[in-house]
């Protein structure tokens, strides 16, 4: 599915990942777990495509096509979905108008037919209550007057919608109630199958405990130093970073 | 019909009153600092002759002479049907003593349209005046709308001639009475090379509500004069603007506000966007008088710039005589933002597509205001015309 090779990353001059190896196979979990700045989001981003950072080495392949090149609409509709760790809000644009448009971007680059007003109504009510959502969600505008917990959802509600093929979920475990998170993560458990993949990107391992990831990566300075299954984010939790890299 | 070389009531009337010759404004004066009127050597504005909108004036009275609720007539017959309202009201809310397209338009207009709505009515069909098909080179036209006491209307100016070398100078008056409710929209779409001036006058007197949309698309000169004067307790009024400009087009929204009595509320939003070498002004005047106690106002002007050509003048401006108001105003001109740009792209959406996601959106808010459906639908399409075509 994913496949990073030695990634080499940096912003102006600073270094922020350094010889990062991924390797994502269909039907996985994997959590990356790292402190503040360690680049964990740095990382999701640039393999969402985003143009700001400098990549001084290494490849991106997704579904065995390297994608370097690649703008991030063309990852996306290869099936690259990012959760935001801060959702952009987008005043006066609202949430049917932009989830239709993307699930018929989408829609189009698979050539399928677009979905009219009615079937796609159909389908996002389905989608909205597997994620505890009800449909004044649809009037709003994007993520505008949104509380945190229902930015999340509203990834999540795009997520779903979207049915990617690699889902990046950076951070979306903060900034959850625990009644909002196990709502978040059983719409992502309902969502798994053998043919996608995950990489959720958190600090804690309270997200994990819904989740079950198949592996566990710590992320410190812009290096995975540590890979295992899901007891090493338990070690984590008990140790603390600095233990763990020592 | 009345023809200009015919003396009516109404050319008797403004026969009256004392019309000086005044010289092109420039941008020494204060009103026109931010705007360059040379083109105007080009326009000889004494070749108007004739003037067709007394034939529209004729059908936009009988197509709406059904509804029972309103009383549309020429002002020429106004004269003599409602004397008070005219002799009290008539080019005295919209003051164009020292205002060279107000008295231009005085000069040359020789009847206009006169709606009076009647006092507890509820007009539940919307109206509007369509001055698209006149094949003129100079059009003057003059509305003086009446809302009596405890009544509600709704009504949109639409300019849209395909005509273009057109030049328009219109002129409307708004009275709006005791608990009285108004929708007004001037929806202008309009060729490039033609010329627009509008001069809009709104009296507000107590509790009554104001719902004023303004949208311009087109033309190469606009100049939105709004003069409101709240002049009664109680009273709001929401003023809502939206203008795309591309070319060398450019869009001048000039606006005084006057809170002349205590506990009213003014809301002020005008957005732009900007393509290519077009230039914007923003240039709106909030006053609250010494009477004006308790006094809320909000004035707001958000720019996007699509080229690094196009520019925005924007200066709101607040000036406060008493205590105890709370006022706000601010200002925002920029690009496209780019994180909400890579949003979109994450989910699917190219540049082109992402940029009219956002657009759209942009000019959404300024939709939202609008209560009348229809209009509402309207609007949409036109923008999206618009966006298409910057």
């Amino acid at each position: 599915m994913l496949s990073i090779n030695n990634l080499n990353v940096s912003v102006e001059d600073k270094s922020i990942l350094n010889g990062i190896n991924l390797n994502v196979q269909p039907g996985e979990v994997h959590a990356i777990m790292g402190k503040n700045g360690s680049g964990k989001s740095t990382l999701s981003n640039v393999i969402a495509g985003k143009d700001t950072y400098n990549i001084n080495g290494g490849s991106i392949e997704f579904c065995g096509e390297n994608i370097d090149d690649l703008s991030p609409h063309d990852r996306a509709l290869q099936g690259i979905f990012l959760s935001f760790q801060y959702p952009i809000a987008l005043p006066g644009v609202n949430n049917t108008y932009f989830l239709k448009s993307a699930l018929n971007a989408k829609r189009n680059f698979n050539n399928q037919e677009e979905l009219d007003a009615v079937e796609f109504l159909k389908l996002i009510k389905s989608k909205l209550q597997q994620v505890g959502m009800d449909e004044s969600y649809l009037k709003r505008a994007v993520n505008v007057g949104f509380s945190g917990g229902e930015k999340k959802r509203n990834e999540i509600l795009q997520m779903i919608t979207l049915d990617p093929k690699l889902a990046i979920l950076d951070e979306t475990d903060s900034g959850l109630d625990i009644d909002a998170l196990k709502i978040v993560a059983d719409g992502i458990n309902k969502s798994r199958t053998s043919k996608n993949s995950f990489i959720v990107i958190t600090h804690y391992q309270r997200m994990l405990n819904y989740l079950k990831p198949d592996f566990v990566h710590v992320l410190i300075e812009g290096k995975i130093v540590k890979t295992g299954g899901p007891d090493l984010a338990l070690d984590l939790e008990a140790k603390g970073y600095s233990n763990i890299a020592a | 019909m009345h023809y200009k070389t015919e003396p009516n009531e109404f050319t008797k009337f403004i026969s009256k009153m004392d019309i000086p010759d005044l010289n092109v404004p420039n941008h020494k004066d204060e009103e026109w600092r931010f705007t360059n009127l040379d083109f105007l050597k080009d326009y000889n504005v004494n070749d108007f002759k004739n003037n067709l909108l007394d034939t529209l004036y004729t059908k936009f009275i009988s197509k709406y002479s059904n509804i029972n609720e309103l009383d549309i007539l020429n002002i020429n017959d106004a004269i003599i049907k409602y004397p008070d309202i005219i002799n009290n009201h008539f080019s005295k809310i919209y003051k164009t003593k020292n205002d060279y397209f107000g008295l231009e338009n005085l000069k040359f207009i020789n009847d206009g349209i006169f709606i009076l709505v009647k006092e507890n009515s509820n007009v539940k069909q919307h109206i509007e005046i369509d001055l698209s098909d006149l094949n003129e080179s100079y059009i003057f036209p003059r509305i003086f709308i009446y809302c009596s006491k405890n009544s509600s209307f709704g009504f949109t100016e639409k300019y849209k001639t395909k005509n273009e070398q057109c030049y328009t100078n219109i002129i409307t008056e708004i009275f709006l009475s005791d608990s009285s409710k108004l929708e007004y929209t001037k929806l202008q779409n309009e060729p490039t090379s033609s010329i627009h001036f509008s001069g809009l006058g709104i009296l507000q007197k107590r509790n009554s509500y104001l719902n004023c949309n303004t949208f311009t698309y087109g033309s190469k000169f606009t100049r939105n004069n709004l003069f409101l004067k709240i002049n009664g307790e109680g009273s709001e009024s929401k003023l809502n603007g939206l203008s795309i400009s591309n070319n060398s087009n450019f869009v001048d929204n000039h606006s005084i506000i006057q809170h002349s009595a205590p506990n009213s509320i003014s809301s002020e939003l005008y957005k732009g966007i900007y393509s290519k070498k077009s230039k914007g002004v923003f240039d709106s005047r909030v006053m609250v008088d010494k009477i004006a106690s308790n006094t809320s106002s909000e004035q707001l002007n958000n720019n996007i710039l699509l080229s690094k050509n196009a520019s925005v003048q924007s200066n709101p401006i607040l000036e406060i005589n008493t205590d105890d108001v709370s006022c706000k105003h601010g200002s925002t001109t920029g690009q496209i933002d780019d994180e909400a740009l890579f949003y979109l792209n994450c989910r699917g959406l190219n540049k082109l597509k992402a940029h009219q996601v956002l657009l759209n959106g942009f000019c959404n808010e300024f939709v939202e205001n609008i209560i009348n459906q229809n209009l509402k639908l309207e609007l949409n399409e036109l923008i999206n015309h618009s966006l298409n075509s910057i």
